[in-house]
């Protein structure tokens, strides 16, 4: 009945997923939950920030709630430029939490869009350097083209604006770099509800990156498990090769015997 | 002496290594990172770096985030 389908695993840089949920870990009420919000979701790879440290307010260690085993996945966020990007990168490596960093380059404050431009810059220095670089990204087929240039592990384009649990606004332009980008593409930002990832991984998505609709929710544990079904359930629809869509009716039932005949 | 850490102006004595200031300064080594005057320094090496007037450090850390 449920799980996952044998075999059917993601494989990105060296490492091979069974998951296809990632999980943020932002605006948790209480970090505490996290390891059991982590396990109910099933996700394999967990994303983190970088920032500054007050020596003064001290916050807590995010790492130590991240369940072992997980892959980390320093995000560049607050960058709004390529060089910053490749800055905060190089810092989230020297951490020692291994070398996966989500490039997020912005520099629009009101709806947070990346700026592909210097996203596909920074892809291109940090590949070089040995990162496995998952790059977020406007949906734009040729900008994400170059990043494959630029030696991109993945392709992550935004479904709707972070934070904003709207879905999977862009959903026609995803599904065109799915067929046309021959990486991994990983639905990430604006996904707000379970239906909405089964929904990008039914056209073929590779992933789906969730936090704020997780993080937000009454009871994040459960519905990280609902993501994680969801994105399960969505994974088997595509493999199992969805009919298809007509304009008229074509009926269910058999057309002769009828009754009335 | 004055240098700056995390954006702010700070004064310490003359001749501290960063290890040394790292502790002076309550940050939790095992956490942090440390950049100097713009390159990343690895833990091992924050003993043989002593400070000079007007370096720039930043100390960061994981924190929360999607």
């Amino acid at each position: 009945m449920g799980g996952k389908v044998v075999g059917d695993t993601l494989k990105i840089g060296d490492i091979e997923l069974t998951s296809r949920l990632f999980l943020g870990t932002g605006k948790f009420a209480n970090n505490r939950i996290i390891p059991e919000v982590v396990k109910a979701s099933g996700s394999q790879v967990v994303t983190v920030a970088l920032r500054r440290v007050d020596a003064e307010h001290k916050e807590e260690n995010i790492v130590a709630y991240i369940p072992q085993g997980c892959i980390l996945m320093p995000n560049t966020s607050g960058a709004r430029t390529a060089e910053e990007a490749v800055r905060i990168a190089r810092l989230a490596r020297a951490a020692g939490c291994g070398n996966w960093i989500k490039i997020e380059v912005i520099a629009d404050n009101r709806y947070l869009l990346p700026d592909n431009i210097e996203t596909i810059k920074a892809t291109e220095i940090l590949a070089d350097e040995g990162f496995v670089v998952l790059p977020y990204m406007s949906p734009d087929l040729m900008s994400a083209k170059r990043l494959v240039a630029a030696g991109a592990a993945a392709v992550m384009p935004l479904g709707a604006p972070i934070g904003t649990n709207r879905g999977l606004k862009t959903k026609e332009l995803v599904k065109i770099i799915i067929d046309e980008i021959p990486l991994p593409i990983i639905v990430d930002a604006g996904i707000g509800r379970p239906s909405e990832a089964a929904e990008a991984m039914e056209m073929g998505a590779a992933a789906v990156l969730v936090n704020t609709a997780v993080a937000t929710a009454s009871n994040p544990a459960v519905m990280a498990e609902a993501f994680g079904l969801a994105v399960d359930a969505g994974r088997k629809a595509y493999l199992a090769g969805p009919g298809a869509i007509l304009d008229f009716a074509a009926a269910s039932s058999p057309l002769t015997g009828f009754l009335h005949e | 002496m004055r240098l700056t850490i995390n954006g702010k102006q700070l004064l310490i004595p003359e001749g501290l290594n960063i290890a040394e200031l790292i502790t002076n300064q309550g940050f939790n080594p095992q956490v942090i990172v440390v950049e100097h005057n713009g390159s990343v320094i690895k833990r091992e090496d924050w003993q043989t770096i002593i400070l000079q007037p007007e370096d720039c450090l930043e100390v960061v850390s994981f924190v929360g985030g999607g």
